[in-house]
């Protein structure tokens, strides 16, 4: 009873298998918005890299930092900065409805889950703005 | 291909990292992009709390040391398993073997990075 | 004129060698005819050679499953009105293979279903056979795992998932669906035993969370939530053996 067949039954073998191909995520507007979603995780490490080089730039002296700082404020790092925004805040709604679905049951439903997420993060946001900076 | 087999058989730990990274990058990520990125570039925001003596002077508190280590170290393995995963399901051919390798061990090198960079700010 | 419906079938033939190819049906077209009545239809009055599964008509046997203009859906009850005057190309499920033209093999996916054990377990065997027992279970327990009871196993969501389709070793949306109803459901006490199949690589972690499983579930099951809670009991219990002194599972 517990060891499950492996193989299909025998009269079953002359079966016609699909292939897939590689754009299989292309057909279907969930699967595009999933692979904006997995690529948005590109965006997220580039920005700890980003931070990673200013705190370098940092242990470096005050020489490497203001010539980081004056780049950083240049048009070209706040265009980079744009698109890195976007990608994740795309990655945070995401982020934020998947959470509701998986913590939101019982009395507590999935939207009132993601409403909690929202708030506490617009606390962070405020917390970093005024602890960090 | 033992390694291999070794690192695949700590998916738990590492969707707990990729878990983890993602809070991080959800909840803060915004905020530092936006204030450091955009509004003080754009003038909005005075640039004097980013000068060297004053982000320093952040810096020495080892609380926001920890912090920052945080912020760079979760959101990298968040990465390395979105973008592992993602590689395997478009099928990249030999790569795809030591993907979880090259994600996971990218990600731990520039953590590695991360920690000695904040113990030189130490 | 009547009023007619174009259906394209997507046909397989294992007699006739390895070709899979559409081919097109004109039909008359009721408004209150499902695709299923227009299969019978065609099946009856049209073409004695075509195959598919159907039994109950009222989207409760799970057996009529198709692709339906790429979505996978229950016949019986998506109806020609929803896309007349467009045409409607049926295709078999996705991501499995085919037996005769509508017919796929779920072999596989009967294996995995009965690889999660999706009975109710005790630890004492005797439990199991004594039928004077009776377990009581409040609203709230019953609650509990309701939703993910509902599974009628007619594995749309299979046919839905991308990652079942790119790596057919993965255990898939029902199969955990249905471990998380067994899991919570009080009176059970199996939650060990299905761990090393659900918790294993080729379980809850090859879930990429399209979500596009609960989306075309008829039933209203939503495996990828029960999925991704899954994958945070499995990863609880991991730190909790390995801090145990386990090598963890």
């Amino acid at each position: 009873m517990n060891t499950p067949n492996t193989s299909p039954s025998p009269e079953v073998t002359r079966t016609y298998r699909r292939l897939i191909p590689n754009t299989w995520w292309l057909k279907q507007r969930s699967t595009i918005l999933f692979m904006i979603r997995e690529w948005s995780s590109v965006f997220v490490a580039l920005y700890a890299i980003c931070l990673l080089g200013q705190l370098w730039a940092l242990s470096e002296g005050p020489e490497r930092y203001n010539a980081l700082l004056a780049k950083s404020l240049s048009g070209g790092s706040l265009l980079l900065h744009l698109v890195m925004g976007a990608f994740v805040l795309y990655h945070m709604v995401t982020w934020f409805k998947i959470s509701g679905r998986i913590f939101g049951s019982g009395p507590l439903s999935p939207g009132a889950v993601t409403a909690v997420n929202y708030v506490v993060w617009i606390a962070a946001s405020i917390g970093v703005f005024y602890w960090i900076f | 291909m033992c390694l291999i087999k070794f690192i695949k058989s700590l998916e738990p730990l590492w969707w707990s990292l990729f878990g983890l990274g993602g809070a991080i990058a959800a909840f803060l990520f915004p905020a530092h992009i936006l204030i450091q990125g955009v509004l003080i570039p754009a003038g909005i925001l005075p640039k004097d709390m980013l000068q060297y003596e004053n982000f320093a002077g952040l810096l020495s508190s080892p609380i926001v040391r920890i912090y920052f280590l945080a912020l760079i170290v979760f959101p990298l393995y968040h990465a390395a398993h979105r973008i592992r995963m993602t590689l395997e399901d478009l099928r990249i051919g030999w790569l795809n073997a030591i993907l979880p390798l090259l994600c996971y061990g990218g990600a731990t090198t520039i953590s590695i990075a991360a920690v000695v960079v904040i113990l030189r700010l130490s | 004129m009547a009023e007619q419906i174009k259906l394209t079938i997507w046909r397989y033939n294992p007699d006739t060698g390895d070709e899979y190819k559409p081919q097109t049906f004109i039909i008359p077209y009721q408004k209150d005819w499902s695709i299923l009545d227009a299969l019978n239809h065609i099946k009856a009055e049209v073409d004695g050679s075509l195959s598919y599964r159907w039994s109950c008509r009222m989207a409760i046997c799970g057996s009529c499953g198709m692709m339906v203009n790429g979505t996978p859906r229950l016949t019986c009850s998506t109806y020609l009105n929803e896309f007349y005057p467009n045409e409607i190309t049926l295709e078999p499920l996705a991501n499995f293979p085919i037996i005769k033209d509508l017919v796929v093999d779920l072999t596989d996916f009967m294996d995995k279903l009965r690889s999660v054990k999706p009975w109710i377990i005790r630890e004492n065997k005797k439990d199991e056979e004594d039928t004077s027992n009776e377990y009581l279970q409040t609203p709230a327990q019953m609650e509990s795992y309701y939703q993910q009871s509902l599974c009628i196993n007619c594995t749309l969501c299979y046919a839905a998932c991308p990652a079942y389709g790119l790596h057919s070793d993965f255990l898939g949306p029902a199969a955990i669906a249905l471990t998380y109803r067994y899991n919570n459901d009080s009176r059970d006490q199996g939650r060990g035993d299905r761990r090393k199949v659900v918790a294993a690589e080729n379980g809850v972690w090859k879930c990429p969370v399209v979500g596009d499983c609960t989306e075309v579930c008829p039933k209203h099951v939503d495996p990828s939530a029960a999925i991704q809670r899954t994958k945070v009991n499995s990863a609880v219990s991991w730190f909790f053996s390995f801090l145990k002194g386990g090598k963890g599972e």
